[in-house]
């Protein structure tokens, strides 16, 4: 009868939060592990959230696809090594997404351009230099231009120049051999230099004939 | 030129120390070069400079979804130490007990009466049928749901002299139950969620349990998940409230 005893009919979680959810119930005092491992996802949620928006991107499957990797990395937390937090659940992020979210997705995905080992040059033949490209350029037109990218290329690149992983890691994480990785990376941020400088031209914010 | 994958390695410091020296000797001599390791820079430096997303609110809902996980652990096993369909259906005649007993024309439930009811169901024993029809029927799976439904058992009984049913079924986080009671149209002891559409109630800390009224009846999900999470595998994978 002792769980008969335990129930509370007629409590409102609604109405005693003034408009928001109580917080459920705790069983006394968070153990150790707990506490290590939110030290740990708070410092790397960012980039948990960050890399899961940038592949799926759409926030609603981003959010779906951070907590369960949270979630699956606080069930693994045992198994970490120790060494590198950010890398080990961003691992977990990818592999996530690549076993469950990309059936789903529209738009760029895995390419054939794999096969086509040419590495374009970032700065030979533009039309814009550099510094008058990359100042120009405001959050949202780099994000959708990284949207743009294929998405084996904008791993490597969202892995790399935003969360600054080695190839090592970058390797791990995407299961795949190290010179793929380099390779990758090189021609995805041509390829994104790419799609900046055409961004730029066509929304006018730099205009042809500019002087080199 | 030098390499363009050797550059790239270079900007991300990627490189022995030899092949720096070899690439830092070459570029000397090399203004394309040069040029491609200024722009592998300023691209680096931009896609860096423009990373920052908010998620604050991520944040909160990932620790929510922690507390649960705890809280089931800590609840030394709640499944173990109760027939967890027994105890979901005992459960939800307390949830909902006055509105029930209205409808069967019976007195109100309390607790010395749900504790009847408790040990008279713990004799009983339910019909189950593995993957049954209706299980299908009810089940109504959505493409966007992340976890995805594995039904158990339906169980047939009877609840305060009235049929009822249970399922039974798991997804990656562990066994939840939907009671259909039919003729019941309000919640007593449950509170409305902010559209009113669904109903949250605690079972007993850890366990919780979302309702709704679909076709005459009243569904009840229960679970030891938060009310969010709970609403959230309802809206997704059920039919929705009228």
């Amino acid at each position: 009868m002792a769980f008969v005893a335990s129930v509370t009919l007629g409590k409102s979680p609604y109405r005693e939060s003034e408009g928001r959810l109580a917080r459920p119930m705790l069983f006394g005092k968070r153990d150790t592990k707990r506490e290590a491992f939110e030290r740990h996802a708070e410092r790397a949620f960012s980039s948990v959230f960050g890399t899961a928006l940038r592949l799926t991107r759409s926030r609603e499957e981003a959010e779906d696809l951070t907590q369960e990797a949270i979630v699956r990395a606080y069930e693994a937390f045992d198994r970490f090594d120790g060494s590198n937090f950010k890398a080990w659940i961003l691992r977990i992020v990818t592999n996530l997404y690549i076993n469950k979210y990309r059936s789903r997705q529209r738009g760029p995905q895995l390419t054939s351009l794999e096969e086509d080992n040419v590495i374009e040059p970032m700065s030979v033949e533009s039309e814009i230099p550099d510094r008058q490209l990359f100042d120009g350029l405001v959050g949202t037109e780099v994000e959708n231009a990284l949207r743009k990218l294929p998405e084996e290329f904008r791993l490597a690149v969202v892995l790399s120049d935003i969360e600054e992983m080695s190839y090592q890691e970058i390797a791990d994480a995407t299961n795949v051999p190290i010179g793929t990785v380099r390779s990758r990376i090189a021609r995805g941020r041509a390829m994104l230099r790419r799609i900046l400088e055409n961004y730029a031209l066509k929304e006018g914010f730099i205009k042809d004939g500019y002087d080199l | 030129m030098i390499e363009l994958s050797k550059l790239h390695a270079y900007v991300d410091g990627e490189l022995s120390d030899s092949e720096c020296r070899e690439v830092e000797s070459r570029l000397a001599g090399c203004s394309t070069s040069r040029a491609e390791v200024t722009s592998i820079i300023g691209l680096k430096s931009t896609l860096k400079g423009h990373s920052e997303v908010d998620c604050s609110d991520v944040w909160a809902s990932c620790k929510t979804r922690l507390d649960a996980i705890d809280r089931v652990a800590k609840s030394g096993n709640f499944i173990t130490r109760y027939s967890w369909g027994f105890v979901t259906a005992v459960a939800l005649i307390m949830v909902i007990g006055g509105g029930y007993a209205r409808h069967a024309q019976a007195s109100s439930v309390d607790s010395s009466s749900l504790a009847g009811v408790f040990a008279g169901s713990r004799s009983q024993s339910p019909e189950k049928v593995s993957r049954d029809a209706q299980l299908d029927k009810l089940l109504r799976y959505a493409d966007r749901n992340l976890n995805a439904l594995k039904p158990v058992s339906v169980t047939n009984m009877s609840i305060n002299g009235l049929p009822s049913r249970r399922y039974d079924f798991e997804d990656g986080k562990g066994r939840m139950s939907l009671l259909e009671l039919p003729r019941i149209t309000s919640f007593d002891g449950m509170a409305p969620n902010a559209d009113g559409k669904y109903f949250y109630g605690q079972i007993e800390p850890g366990t919780m349990a979302v309702g709704w009224r679909v076709q005459g009846a009243a569904l009840i999900l229960v679970g030891s998940r938060d009310y969010a999470e709970l609403e959230k595998i309802a809206r997704s994978s059920f039919m929705l409230p009228e």
